[in-house]
C-alpha cells in the first residue's frame, strides 16, 4: 500500500483492501459484531439454528426487506424518507400478476411491474424536488395511493371484492422462491444487489453526490451538483427495487396479495437505522442496513426456535432499534 | 469607454436585483483586469454578497450586463459559472460536513473511470493542493473534524483545483488568524503571478490595502467608486463605504472597579493552567491565534464544557458552574463565536430570538407573556438599532451584523454582570462593528465586566483595558494597557517570547 | 335574540321528530345472549309475503379487503334482489379497510344520518357498543354479522360464527388427526384482533381437554400475510423436526401450506385452518391442508337484511339473538359441495 496516510485513518478506497475497509467502517462493524454475537448465542441455544437450511430460510425471509432497504438507504442518505415502499411492493406485484393472469407474456408483465415501481419512484422524486412537498408527506400520500391502486388492480374499479391473484409462471416463481442448489434465489439476488449498490455508493460520482446532497444540500448545489437529479434518482431506484420485491413476494407463494408489504416501511426504516444510517442524512451504508435487517430476522427466528413468547419479540426489536442508535450516538460523542 | 477592454476579464454594468420589492443591487458596476487582485468593500447590505452570488450562478440578475472573457454571459446554475472559469468561495462556509476533504474539493466535478471514481489520483492531487494552501493534513479526514480556519483553507484549495481564471473570495480571512492570513496572502500573490484574477471581498481595510491592486466600494446596492490601492488610505476607503470617519482608538475606561472574578489554574479540554482576574466594569481581551484555547477556556468557565482542575472565585465565593443555565442564573452571559450554529434560531423571528433566554422569566402561568416579550425585544431592537423590517422578521433574512446584534440583545436582556464575547465582530461590516464597540464601551461604563475574545489585533488594541495572550492552551502573558501593541501581542501569541514551551 | 329563536327551533324539531318516531311500535327483541346454532333456514330465510306500505331502505355495512368477503357481498346482493319487489332497497356499503370501530362507527353514523330504516353491520370490537346503542335509541334497528362485541349492546340479533366454538372444533379435529399426541404450532393473524384470539383460545382449550399429550411449540402472528406464514412454518419445522401440525387462525394459511409442501411434509405436518378462499382450497384439493372450517359467508351476507325486513314489516322477532352459523369442516373428500373455483 503506497498511500501517504497520516493519523492511522483507514485506508482510502481504490483497491480491494481499501474497498473492504470502506465497506466495514467502524459504524457497520459495531452492528456486525452485534449480529455475530446474536448468532453465536443462538447456535448455543438451539441445535437447529446453524443448520444451512435454517440460515437460508432466515436470509430468504429477509431478502425483500434487504432489497428495499438498499433504496431507502440512499433516500435517507440524501436526507429524505420513503414511507411508500410497502405499497409500491404491493402495487407492482399486483400489476404483474394481473397482466400475467390476463395472458401477457410473463417477462413482459414483470417488466411492466418493475416499470410501475420505477414510475411511482419517479413521481415521488418529482413531487419532492419540483413541487417541493416534503418527502414525508409525499410518500405518506403515495403509501395510500399505492395500496389503493393495488386493490384496483386486483379487482377493477367497480370491482367485486378485493382478491388475491394467482401468479403461477415458473420463471416468476423461481425469481421469488427458487433455489440454486441449496441457496434460495432471492438470497442470491439480494447479495448481488447489495454488493453492486455498495460499490455504486462508494465509488461512483453519482454515489458520492448522494452523500453530498444529504451532507449539505446548499453546499452541494453550489459545488455544481444537480441536487434534484440526485434525489429523483434515489427515489426512482427505491421504486424499482420495491417493484422487484413485489414480484418476488408474489412469485414466492404463486399469489399476489393485496396486503403484501403492509407495514414493511417501518421494518425497512428500522433496518436502515439499526445499520447506522442517520435520519438526518449525509451518512450511512447499505451493508449496515442489510446487517440491520439480518439482526431483526435472526431475532424473529430465535423466538420460533426457542419457543419464546412472541410478545417479547416485538419488544426486543424495539429495544434493538434504540440500543443501536444509542450506541452510535455514544460513539459519536466520544469523537467530539 | 469601450465595453470590451482587452485587459478586462470581467465587466459588470448596471446590475440590478431585487427581492420582494427590496433592492439588493441598484446599478452596480465592477471591472476586473487579468491577473489583478481587486478588492470589493462595502457595509452590510451594500450588495457585495448579492453580486458574488450572481457571478457564482447561485441567483439570477434582474437586469444589467455581465461580460466575462469578452463575451456576454448569464449563469443559470453554479455549474455554468464553474464551467466558465469562475470559482466562488462563499462567505458562509458551504462545506459538506460529513464528507472527506477529497470529496469536498471534487464534488460536482468528480472524474469517472469505467464508472468508478479514481480515488488514488484524486488523493494525490488533493495532497498537492493542500500543500499549496499550507495544510498538512490527511485528505481523508471529514470536514467535521477540521477547525473553521482549516475548512476555509480547504475551500480555497477547492477553488485552486478548478484552474479558474477568476476566483472570488467572499470574506476569506474572517476566521483566519494573522498567521493564516499571511499564508493566504502569499497564496493570492502566487495566483496573481499565474495570471489568475482575484476578487477579494472583505471588511478588513488594512488588509485589503495590503493585498489588492484596486478597491471598489459599494454603498446601499450602488457603485461608489474605484481607487488604486497604492494611493489610498484606510480613511479614504472608510469614507467611501460609510461616508464618515470611524474612531478606532482606545477610549480610556475610568470605571474600573474591584476584582469580580478570579480564575486560578483552570484546566480542561484544550487549555492548561489558565489564571486571570477580571474587575468590575473592565474590558479584558483574550488575544492569540485561532486554536490557542481561548474559546475552550471560556466555554468551560461558562459551564458548557467540563473543567478538569482549577478554581473560580466569583464575587468572593468559590464557584463552578455545571451548566450554562447555572452560569446564566449567576449573572454570566456568553456570545458564542459560531453564531449560526450555536446561537441563532434561524427560522424564528427576531423577537423570539431575543426573548429565548428570558422566556422562563416572562411568563404568565404556563403561557409566555407576549406583551412583555414584545416590549423586551422592542427595547433592544431600538437600543442596538437592529436593521430589519420589524421584530417579526426571521433572523435568517438579516445580515451578519444584524444577526450578531440579535444575539447580543438576547444576552443583554439577561442583565449580565459578566459578558463573554467570543469574536463578536467576526464577519460583520465596519458600521456594525463600530456600533458594537460603542456598545461594549457603554456596557463597561455601566459596570458590566467584559471578556472579549478577539483574533483581530486592531480590535484588541482599540478595546482592551488589559489583555491576556494565550498560546497553545496556556497563558503566555497578561499585558497591562501600556504594553498592548501589535508587536507584543504577536510575539507572545506565536510563542516567540514568554510562552512556556511544551 | 338569536338564542331564543334557536331554542324554539330546537323544540319544534324535537317535537316533530318525536311524532315521527312514535309512530311504529315494534316488538322487543330476543334476550342478548340467547343462542341458536345453525337455524334451519340459515342462508335461505324467506322474506314475509307482505309489501312494505312505505319504501324501506336497509344498509349492510361490510368489508371488501380480502377474498372472504366475495360470497358475503354476493349474498347481500341476493337479499337485495329478493326484497326489491317488496318496496325495500338493500345497499351493500363497503365501510373501509378494516373491521375496527374507527371505520364502522363512522359508517353506522353515516347510515343513520342518511335515514336508513335498518342497519346491518360488522362489530369488530367493543367500541362499537356506543354507536350501535345510539342508532337503536334513535329508532333504527341494528343487526350485527360476522363478528360482534363481547359486551352487551342493543342490537336485535347477530348472524355469524361463534369464533370460540370454531377454535374448539379445530382443536378437536387436530387432536383426531394426530391421534392425541405430538407437537403443534399456532400461526395466528394478529394478537390484537379479538376474533383471532377467540379461535386460538378455543383451539388451545380443546387440546388441553381432549388431548393433553399434544404439545404447543409456539404461537406467532403472521399479520394475515402468506409470505410471513411461509417463513414461520419453515422456522417451526426446522426447530421441531418432529412437528405434527400447524393451526392457522386467520389469513395467510396458504403460505404455511406452501412451506409444508416444499419441505415434502404434506400428510406428516397436518394443517387446519379457516375459510374457503381460492388459494386455501387449492391446497385442500392437493391434500396439503387437511381441512378448513367454514363460517357460512352466505348466511352472513343474506340473512341480516331479510330478518331486519321481517322485523320491520312483519313484526317477526328472530328465533334467538345469536344465530350461529354452521362450522362445516371441509376436506378434500367433501370440498365440491362447498366450493367451486371462482377463477
Amino acid at each position: 500500500m503506497g498511500a501517504k496516510v497520516e493519523r492511522g485513518i483507514e485506508d482510502g478506497p481504490g483497491n480491494l483492501r481499501g474497498a473492504l475497509s470502506r465497506l466495514f467502517q467502524v459504524r457497520e462493524m459495531g452492528v456486525f459484531i452485534a449480529l455475530v454475537v446474536l448468532v453465536c448465542l443462538m447456535s448455543f441455544a438451539s441445535p437447529y439454528f446453524l443448520r444451512p437450511l435454517n440460515l437460508f430460510n432466515i436470509t430468504r425471509g429477509m431478502s425483500n426487506i434487504g432489497i428495499m432497504s438498499i433504496g431507502i438507504t440512499m433516500v435517507i442518505i440524501t436526507g429524505g424518507i420513503d414511507l411508500s415502499v410497502g405499497s409500491l411492493l404491493a402495487v407492482s406485484g399486483m400489476l404483474t400478476a394481473r397482466l400475467m393472469y390476463g395472458g401477457m407474456m410473463p417477462w413482459l408483465a414483470v417488466a411492466c411491474g418493475l416499470g410501475l415501481g420505477l414510475g411511482f419512484g419517479l413521481v415521488n422524486g418529482l413531487i419532492i424536488t419540483k413541487v417541493k412537498v416534503t418527502p414525508f408527506i409525499t410518500t405518506l400520500g403515495m403509501l395510500s395511493i399505492g395500496r389503493g391502486l393495488s386493490y384496483v388492480f386486483a379487482t377493477g374499479l367497480q370491482g367485486a371484492v378485493a382478491s388475491n391473484i394467482p401468479m403461477r409462471d415458473p420463471g416468476v416463481n423461481f425469481l421469488g422462491g427458487g433455489y440454486i442448489g441449496p441457496v434460495p434465489f432471492p438470497v442470491v439476488e439480494m447479495v448481488a444487489l447489495v454488493l453492486a449498490f455498495s460499490w455504486f455508493l462508494g465509488n461512483t460520482v453519482l454515489g458520492r453526490q448522494i452523500y453530498a446532497v444529504g451532507s449539505n444540500e446548499d453546499a452541494a448545489r453550489l459545488s455544481g451538483v444537480n441536487v434534484d437529479r440526485v434525489k429523483i434518482f434515489s427515489y426512482a431506484t427505491t421504486g424499482i427495487l420495491c417493484g422487484l420485491a413485489g414480484i418476488m413476494s408474489g412469485g414466492l407463494l404463486s399469489t399476489a396479495a393485496t396486503n403484501a408489504g403492509e407495514g414493511n416501511e417501518l421494518d425497512v426504516i428500522a433496518a436502515v437505522v439499526i445499520g447506522g444510517t442517520s435520519l438526518a442524512g449525509g451518512e450511512g451504508s447499505i451493508i449496515g442496513a442489510v446487517i440491520g435487517a439480518a439482526i431483526m430476522a435472526v431475532i424473529r427466528n430465535a423466538f420460533v426456535m426457542l419457543h419464546l413468547p412472541v410478545f417479547l419479540q416485538t419488544i426486543s426489536i424495539g429495544v434493538v432499534i434504540i440500543l443501536a442508535v444509542a450506541f452510535d450516538s455514544l460513539r459519536r460523542g466520544k469523537r467530539r | 469607454m469601450t465595453e470590451r477592454g482587452d485587459d478586462r476579464l470581467l465587466l459588470v454594468k448596471d446590475l440590478c436585483k431585487s427581492y420582494g420589492g427590496l433592492n439588493a443591487l441598484a446599478g452596480v458596476c465592477l471591472d476586473v483586469r487579468l491577473g489583478e487582485v481587486h478588492a470589493v468593500v462595502g457595509e452590510n447590505g451594500a450588495g457585495k454578497s448579492t453580486l458574488m452570488k450572481i457571478l457564482g450562478g447561485a441567483i439570477r440578475r434582474d437586469s444589467g450586463t455581465v461580460f466575462f472573457k469578452g463575451h456576454e454571459v448569464e449563469f443559470h446554475t453554479p455549474h455554468d459559472s464553474i464551467r466558465a472559469g469562475i470559482s466562488v468561495i462563499h462567505q458562509e462556509l458551504s462545506v459538506l460536513p460529513k464528507m472527506s476533504i477529497i470529496e469536498n474539493i471534487y464534488m460536482g466535478r468528480m472524474p469517472s473511470v469505467m464508472g468508478g471514481v479514481p480515488w488514488k489520483r484524486l488523493e494525490k492531487r488533493t495532497i498537492e493542493l493542500l500543500g499549496q494552501v499550507g495544510l498538512d493534513i490527511n485528505p481523508h479526514l471529514q470536514m467535521n473534524d477540521l477547525s473553521i480556519s482549516q475548512r476555509q483553507l480547504v475551500e480555497i484549495a477547492k477553488a485552486l483545483s478548478k484552474d479558474s481564471s477568476l476566483i472570488i473570495m467572499d470574506e476569506p480571512n474572517s476566521s483566519l488568524s494573522e498567521h493564516e492570513t499571511d499564508t493566504l496572502f502569499a497564496l493570492i500573490r502566487s495566483l496573481k503571478e499565474r495570471g489568475v484574477s482575484v476578487v477579494y471581498v472583505s471588511h478588513k481595510i488594512e488588509e485589503v490595502l495590503r493585498i489588492s491592486d484596486r478597491v471598489t466600494a459599494f454603498k446601499d446596492g450602488a457603485y461608489v467608486g474605484t481607487v488604486e490601492s497604492a494611493s489610498a488610505t484606510v480613511d479614504d476607503i472608510i469614507r467611501m463605504m460609510i461616508g464618515r470617519e470611524l474612531t478606532r482608538e482606545y477610549v480610556p475606561n475610568s470605571s474600573h472597579g474591584p476584582v469580580l472574578l478570579k480564575v486560578k489554574g483552570l484546566s480542561g479540554g484544550g487549555f492548561e493552567d489558565v489564571s486571570f482576574e477580571l474587575g468590575r466594569g473592565e474590558v479584558l481581551c483574550f488575544a492569540g491565534l485561532v486554536g490557542a484555547g481561548r474559546s475552550e477556556t471560556m466555554r468551560a468557565l461558562f459551564g458548557a464544557d467540563p473543567i478538569r482542575a482549577g478554581e473560580i472565585e466569583f464575587e468572593g465565593r468559590r464557584t463552578r458552574f455545571s451548566s450554562p443555565k447555572q452560569a446564566l442564573q449567576n449573572g454570566f452571559a456568553m456570545v458564542q463565536e459560531d453564531r449560526k450554529r450555536l446561537s441563532l434560531f434561524m427560522n424564528l423571528d427576531i423577537m423570539a430570538n431575543i426573548g429565548m433566554a428570558q422566556l422562563p422569566r416572562i411568563r404568565r402561568g404556563l403561557a409566555v407573556d407576549r406583551a412583555r416579550l414584545r416590549e423586551l425585544s422592542q427595547r433592544f431592537f431600538a437600543a442596538l438599532s437592529i436593521k430589519a423590517r420589524s421584530a417579526y422578521q426571521a433572523v435568517r433574512d438579516l445580515s451578519g451584523g444584524n444577526q450578531q446584534k440579535v444575539v447580543l440583545a438576547r444576552w443583554l436582556a439577561t442583565n449580565p454582570k459578566i459578558l463573554i464575547l467570543d469574536e463578536p465582530t467576526h464577519g460583520i461590516d465596519i458600521g456594525a462593528k463600530s456600533e458594537i464597540y460603542d456598545l461594549i464601551r457603554r456596557l463597561a461604563g455601566e459596570g458590566v465586566s467584559i471578556i472579549l475574545i478577539s483574533s483581530e489585533l486592531p480590535e484588541v488594541i482599540a478595546m482592551a483595558d488589559r489583555a491576556v495572550v494565550m498560546h497553545e492552551g496556556r497563558v503566555a502573558a497578561t499585558l497591562p494597557r501600556g504594553e498592548i501593541t501589535e508587536h507584543t501581542i504577536m510575539s507572545y501569541a506565536t510563542g516567540n517570547i514568554g510562552g512556556k514551551p511544551r | 335574540m338569536k338564542v331564543s329563536r334557536l331554542l324554539v327551533l330546537m323544540v319544534a324539531l324535537v317535537a316533530a321528530a318525536g311524532a315521527v318516531w312514535a309512530a311504529p311500535t315494534l316488538p322487543p327483541g330476543p334476550a342478548f345472549d340467547s343462542v341458536l346454532v345453525a337455524p334451519a333456514d340459515e342462508g335461505i330465510v324467506k322474506p314475509v309475503a307482505k309489501v312494505s306500505p312505505k319504501p324501506l331502505r336497509i344498509a349492510v355495512l361490510g368489508l371488501e379487503n380480502n377474498p372472504f368477503w366475495i360470497p358475503v357481498k354476493n349474498a347481500a346482493l341476493k337479499a337485495a334482489a329478493e326484497l326489491k319487489p317488496l318496496n325495500c332497497t338493500v345497499d351493500w356499503i363497503n365501510a373501509g379497510a378494516q373491521h375496527t370501530t374507527d371505520v364502522f362507527g363512522q359508517a353506522v353514523e353515516a347510515a343513520v344520518a342518511q335515514g336508513y330504516d335498518a342497519i346491518a353491520t360488522i362489530a369488530g370490537d367493543s367500541g362499537m357498543v356506543n354507536y350501535i346503542n345510539r342508532a337503536v335509541d334513535s329508532g333504527i334497528p341494528v343487526a350485527t354479522f360476522n363478528s360482534e362485541t363481547a359486551s352487551p349492546n342493543k342490537r336485535l340479533f347477530f348472524v355469524g360464527a361463534d369464533l370460540y366454538l370454531q377454535g374448539k372444533a379445530a382443536g378437536e379435529t387436530m387432536a383426531k388427526l394426530l391421534g392425541n399426541k405430538g407437537k403443534v404450532a399456532i400461526i395466528t393473524g394478529l394478537f390484537a384482533v379479538e376474533s383471532h384470539e377467540l379461535r386460538r383460545k378455543g383451539f388451545e382449550d380443546a387440546l388441553a381437554k381432549v388431548a393433553p399429550g399434544i404439545k404447543i411449540v409456539g404461537r406467532v402472528e403472521d399479520d394475515d400475510k402468506g409470505d410471513i406464514a411461509y417463513g414461520q412454518a419453515q422456522d417451526f419445522m426446522n426447530a421441531n423436526p418432529d412437528l405434527n401440525g400447524i393451526f392457522v387462525t386467520a389469513g395467510g394459511n396458504f403460505g404455511a401450506a406452501k412451506a409444508v409442501q416444499e419441505a415434502g411434509k404434506a400428510g406428516k405436518v397436518h394443517i387446519v385452518c379457516y375459510d374457503f378462499v381460492d388459494e386455501t382450497m387449492g391446497y385442500v384439493k392437493s391434500g396439503v391442508i387437511d381441512g378448513t372450517i367454514g363460517q357460512d359467508p352466505v348466511a352472513q351476507g343474506h340473512d341480516p337484511a331479510i330478518r331486519l325486513y321481517n322485523y320491520l314489516v312483519g313484526g317477526i322477532v328472530p328465533p334467538a339473538a345469536r344465530l350461529l352459523t354452521r362450522s362445516d369442516f371441509v376436506t378434500k373428500a367433501n370440498m365440491d359441495k362447498f366450493w367451486s373455483p371462482s377463477n
